[in-house]
């Protein structure tokens, strides 16, 4: 074998080893979905997972000797990822945890060396910081130390309490060193440690079909069966079951009203249905099939639904293209 | 499997070479890249007369108070600079240093004397300051948490540590400097209390407290600490290695301040206004609205922001003097040790 053929042989190799390694890093997701609802927020400054002074790696690998702001990118040592967000947006769990430390104290935009946060302790041992939280009188704590919280669970609201120049959350994933025996931060976006690559906020859902888009048609005391099928574009997986979370299609506008319309399938006045499968995976499509009674007297009427991780949090009705259903409701009875 | 005596290094793969090569350069490029950082230049430095400050409209007047037990040293800061915030003041009075609003893109720490001169030195983002006994040099933490020591009057600065650091530092009687180091200078979840060798740069850990927010040095040699704890905030008193609990605050109390006897505390909560504890045990009571308090290094008067004006308290709660702008007091506080 001439030397420079073991040279390519060798190089292929090294290639093929790395390739298999990035392909393993991209492959790698954990449990951990976006800290917040509103899809359209994106970071601003990463993780510096590097501890030189004027010296960024960023979480794509790229490296600055610089130490100067790399929007979208880094910050010279930056220990979480910043998300700038309006004052006072709902914050969600990242992953099923316990709240076990937090702090209020602070005015929502006092600037200072210390500000507002939330510690959650999660069942992987690792855990998440949300810091510059608004002040306990603005409601930036929703959660209570010792209190078990579920992934997606709305548990305070941003703010721009110390070092922060512009309201934003500091999401920082923290782990453990045995070595060290310290809690040091950690880069969920370099370790791809999202549900989905990239990452996305915990519910949300993007309208597909009906089985009758148009007007249904309903005799007075009669029932008929309508389905509406939804994508799952959040992080979370839907399923059926089990309180808090189960995916429901429950009323609106206003939330949680008896409906005139309620069949016998129905779990109560404002609950039409959960997700017929047991779980619907990030984009999955989750179909909801209930019925429709006609019930009130004849005449044209709208009903009005939303998605609800139940006893957690309403979708944006927006973003389902303001789902309703135009019912007639005539005399026919048989 | 071990090494074949048949595939001496010099055999290795190209690819496997060139990597091996990155390898050896990366740390030698790195030690270059540190080399290149530890040989900044020193801050610039900008100096106006008190007529050039005059002119420019940025004068800062510094008017020294007698009170009983106490001195008081108010700073009345151009009509012109919303956010800029007193850091510190020299224990004689002659002058305080001042940062920029956080959200002004100048960057400068101002050191205004108390003849009307100003220095103006380029540290961006700096946090906290803490004046030398003497009043002759001042150590500041800059936006990037790493701890400068100033020349109160020439301006000339250098870089004590990297840090980051946070909070106020103050300087000890061994020549070095107590201040808390972070986790993170932007989101500082873990803060120790250190100290700072000043001739080196040696950090010297001196709690294993989790979070502290503020440390204050006491007149017998003692330090108070103010702790963050999930149940609450505590003021803990350290002498050495003993370490005891004065008093707990429960949650929400920030902006805590502590007598340099440490038997007095004051605190915020949330914006329920300013408290008071007496003496350790001693329930606290409230003195009124406002933030950001400090007792007076004997701990009979306090001080309180009320918006854009400061009041001055007697420990009883009934108020001494109502002051325009900002004030600090001076003399023997914290660096003015034995």
């Amino acid at each position: 074998m001439t030397r420079r053929l073991r040279d390519m042989i060798g190089s292929v190799l090294l290639l093929v080893a790395l390739a298999l390694l990035g392909a393993g890093a991209a492959a790698a997701a954990d449990d951990y979905t976006l800290p917040f609802y509103d899809p359209a927020v994106t970071l601003s400054y990463g993780v510096d997972r590097d501890r030189l002074l004027n010296r960024q790696l960023d979480w794509t690998g790229q490296v600055w000797n610089d130490g100067q702001l790399h929007y979208g990118r880094v910050y010279d040592q930056h220990t979480g990822i910043d998300y700038p967000m309006p004052l006072l947006s709902d914050l969600a769990a990242a992953r099923d945890g316990t709240v076990i430390d937090r702090e209020g104290g602070f005015g929502t935009q006092q600037f200072g060396s210390f500000g507002n946060f939330l510690l959650v302790e999660h069942p992987d041992g690792k855990r998440t910081l949300y810091y510059h939280l608004a002040s306990t009188a603005d409601g930036g704590l929703a959660a209570s130390i010792g209190q078990s919280v579920v992934a997606g669970q709305r548990i305070g609201r941003s703010g721009c309490s110390g070092t922060c120049y512009g309201a934003h959350l500091h999401f920082e994933l923290r782990v453990w060193n045995a070595t060290t025996r310290t809690w040091n931060f950690t880069d969920p976006m370099a370790e791809r440690r999202w549900t989905t690559w990239p990452g996305r906020v915990p519910f949300l859902a993007t309208y597909l079909r009906e089985n009758n888009a148009g007007t249904e048609v309903v005799g007075r005391s009669k029932t008929i069966t309508h389905w509406v099928e939804f994508r799952n574009a959040g992080g979370r997986t839907w399923r059926s079951t089990g309180l808090p979370g189960r995916l429901a299609l429950a009323t609106w506008k206003p939330a949680y009203h008896s409906s005139p319309f309620r069949a016998a399938d129905w779990s109560a006045a404002w609950l039409a249905t959960m997700v017929d499968s047991a779980t619907v995976a990030p984009d999955g499509t989750g179909r909801f099939t209930f019925g429709i009674r006609g019930g009130p007297v004849p005449g044209s009427y709208v009903e009005t639904f939303n998605l609800l991780a139940q006893d957690l949090r309403w979708f944006d009705h927006a973003r389902l293209g303001s789902f309703y259903v135009p019912i007639v409701v005539t005399n026919v009875t048989q | 499997m071990s090494a074949s005596p048949r595939a001496p290094a010099r055999y290795l793969p190209g690819a496997a070479r060139r990597l091996l090569v990155l390898i050896t350069l990366l740390p030698l490029a790195t030690g270059l890249a540190i080399g290149v950082a530890s040989a900044e230049p020193p801050p610039a430095v900008a100096h106006l007369s008190a007529a050039d400050a005059r002119r420019s409209g940025v004068s800062v007047a510094l008017l020294p108070h007698d009170l009983p037990g106490a001195r008081l040293l108010t700073v009345a800061l151009p009509a012109a600079s919303t956010g800029t915030r007193l850091l510190a003041a020299a224990p004689d009075g002659s002058s305080a240093a001042l940062a920029a609003s956080p959200f002004s893109t100048d960057g400068e720490l101002t050191i205004a004397a108390a003849d009307g001169a100003q220095l103006r030195v380029r540290l961006p983002g700096v946090s906290g300051a803490g004046f030398a006994p003497e009043g002759d040099r001042l150590a500041v933490i800059d936006g990037a948490g790493s701890v400068w020591l100033v020349d109160a009057r020439s301006g000339e600065s250098r870089r004590v540590a990297d840090g980051p650091f946070v909070g106020s530092p103050s300087f000890e009687t061994d020549g070095s400097l107590l201040v808390l180091a972070a986790s993170s200078f932007e989101a500082p979840y873990r803060s120790q209390p250190v100290l700072v060798a000043i001739a080196d740069g040696t950090v010297t850990p001196i709690s294993d407290d989790e979070l502290v927010y503020a440390v204050f040095p006491l007149a017998d040699g003692a330090r108070a600490l103010v702790v963050h704890e999930p149940g609450g905030t505590l003021v803990k008193r350290l002498s050495g290695t003993d370490s005891s609990i004065v008093a707990e605050l429960g949650p929400d109390a920030t902006g805590v301040t502590v007598s340099t006897d440490g038997m007095r505390v004051a605190f915020q909560r949330g914006e329920g206004g300013v408290f008071l504890i007496d003496r350790p045990g001693a329930p606290p009571h409230r003195v009124g609205d406002g933030s950001d308090p400090t007792l007076s290094p004997d701990g009979n008067l306090l001080l309180v922001r009320r918006g854009a004006s400061t009041t001055l308290f007697s420990a009883d709660g009934s108020v001494v003097a109502e002051y325009e702008g900002t004030a600090a007091f001076i003399g023997c506080v914290g660096g003015c040790l034995p």
